[in-house]
């Protein structure tokens, strides 16, 4: 389960986005944040992670491991990493990395820094979908992405909450609507404002 | 020639080691997006060493200053809080690049200002910029050599993991995890082979070890990160040796002007021919 109560935060030195904010996350299901721009999804997840601390609440995390796709920002990076390379780091066996259907083998050498957004997208989805972790938290993951990828991209995430009921999922998205695609796995909306 | 040879064998497997090792550090601190960052610290280093040397005048007056290990403790010191100052005010501005130029202006201005007070020490702080491998004592050399050889060795061992680490700060924004093993084991071990480096072979051989030959070979056409980490420090630790054994033989050749130099030229003549070799195929 991850619980956070009472939770305030914001941007450092500016006034808090949100006050005494409640967010429950139970194993089997999926949590859709939604909101507008600049209403606070991806820092209310990098809150609940500790990546960015919170003004005042309690966040508790019960489930085994995490896994997180922060929203991509596009950017080169200065050593040419291919995009094999950026799976390598998760999953050393070459072999799993194509059986998720969002890349194809030539596409390993390919450097990450002349890649698409797509490729690099289906990349860091590939890398995610490949680690390890109960807790599922997605920033955006339609992003760049075409229409094949991302019902790839919903089929993996609905089979992986199907086959696993202690995992969780938190989709952070405002242009998606998941009752639609995940079957079986109950969903409810966490709506931040403005959407 | 073969005398001199003999003489500085230790001094220029120090320079090898420490020449590669530190390119393979520039490598991964630009990747964090921490070049910047480098340059305030290790001007912070030199701050601390012009602060050790007067503590070293003070109470040894009549001592090798720079043989003295209060030199190295401040540089130590004061360059872990530039690091750790940097870091913090840098984790509360959306703006860090200024932030460190501004640190660097700031330890620089106050190195300029110590020695203005106290003159016995400007020679000393001289050296510190521009630094003379000629310089180091046998011991100080198999320190070196020890030192990197230990970093070197950590390198090989986890560079996969470090690189990992690079990309998620630099493509996801992840912050640093000084928590982590491997991120603090980096940082320290880094930032102490910065700060010895800055203050015994000095900031220019300092820099441009760290920054000179991933730049050059980041226009190479070629991909993967353990090529270019390959590359850079073959490419350092060639022209480190063979700079110094040429400043050895040619005594108008300033020894770390000259590697500075040669850092950047032999990776570009290994490119050229590397895309000349791939036009003719």
């Amino acid at each position: 389960m991850l619980r956070a109560e009472g939770l305030t935060y914001g941007p450092p030195g500016l006034p808090p986005l949100h006050r005494g904010l409640t967010v429950l996350l139970n194993p089997g299901e999926l949590l859709h944040v939604v909101g507008a721009n600049g209403t606070g999804k991806s820092m209310l997840a990098r809150t609940l992670l500790g990546i960015s601390a919170a003004t005042e609440g309690r966040v508790t995390i019960d489930f085994p491991g995490t896994r997180y796709l922060p929203q991509m920002q596009n950017r080169a990076a200065h050593l040419p990493y291919t995009l094999g390379d950026v799976l390598r780091f998760e999953a050393p066996n070459a072999a799993s990395w194509c059986g998720l259907g969002l890349l194809r083998s030539e596409q390993f050498s390919l450097a990450w820094n002349k890649a698409s957004g797509g490729e690099r997208q289906r990349t860091l989805l590939t890398r995610f979908f490949l680690q390890q972790g109960d807790l599922l938290i997605l920033d955006e993951p339609f992003n760049h992405l075409d229409v094949e990828s991302r019902d790839i991209v919903r089929r993996l995430l609905s089979e992986t909450l199907r086959m696993n009921p202690h995992s969780g999922a938190l989709l952070i998205s405002h242009d998606d609507e998941p009752r639609n695609w995940m079957g079986p796995v109950p969903v409810r909306t966490l709506s931040l404002g403005g959407a | 020639m073969k005398e001199l040879l003999l003489l500085y064998w230790p001094t220029i497997l120090a320079a090898i080691f420490t020449g590669a090792t530190l390119s393979v550090v520039g490598a991964l601190l630009v990747t964090r997006q921490a070049a910047v960052q480098t340059l305030a610290v290790s001007q912070s280093a030199g701050l601390g060493v012009s602060l050790g040397l007067l503590v070293s005048q003070i109470f040894f007056p009549d001592g090798h200053l720079e043989h003295t290990a209060i030199p190295l403790v401040f540089g130590l010191a004061v360059s872990a809080a530039g690091f750790a100052s940097t870091e913090w005010i840098a984790r509360h501005s959306h703006t860090q690049t200024v932030v460190y130029l501004a640190a660097f202006a700031l330890f620089w201005g106050a190195s300029q200002l110590l020695t203005g007070f106290f003159p016995v020490i400007e020679s000393h702080a001289t050296a510190l910029y521009f630094g003379d491998i000629v310089t180091l004592t046998k011991g100080e050399s198999l320190f070196f050599f020890a030192l990197s050889g230990c970093l070197s060795v950590y390198l090989l061992l986890f560079w996969r993991g470090l690189s990992a680490r690079a990309f998620l700060s630099a493509i996801l924004d992840e912050p640093l995890r000084l928590r982590s093993p491997l991120d603090l084991g980096f940082y320290v071990t880094s930032l102490a082979l910065v700060c010895l480096s800055v203050q015994m072979l000095g900031l220019l051989f300092t820099l441009s070890c760290l920054f000179v030959p991933t730049a050059v070979y980041s226009f190479s056409a070629s991909v993967g990160v353990g090529p270019h980490l390959g590359r850079v420090a073959l490419s350092a630790g060639v022209v480190s040796g063979s700079g110094f054994i040429l400043s050895l033989a040619d005594s108008r050749f300033l020894t770390t002007p000259l590697i500075t130099v040669l850092l950047a030229i032999f990776p570009l003549v290994h490119l050229g021919l590397e895309r000349l070799l791939f036009r003719c195929k």
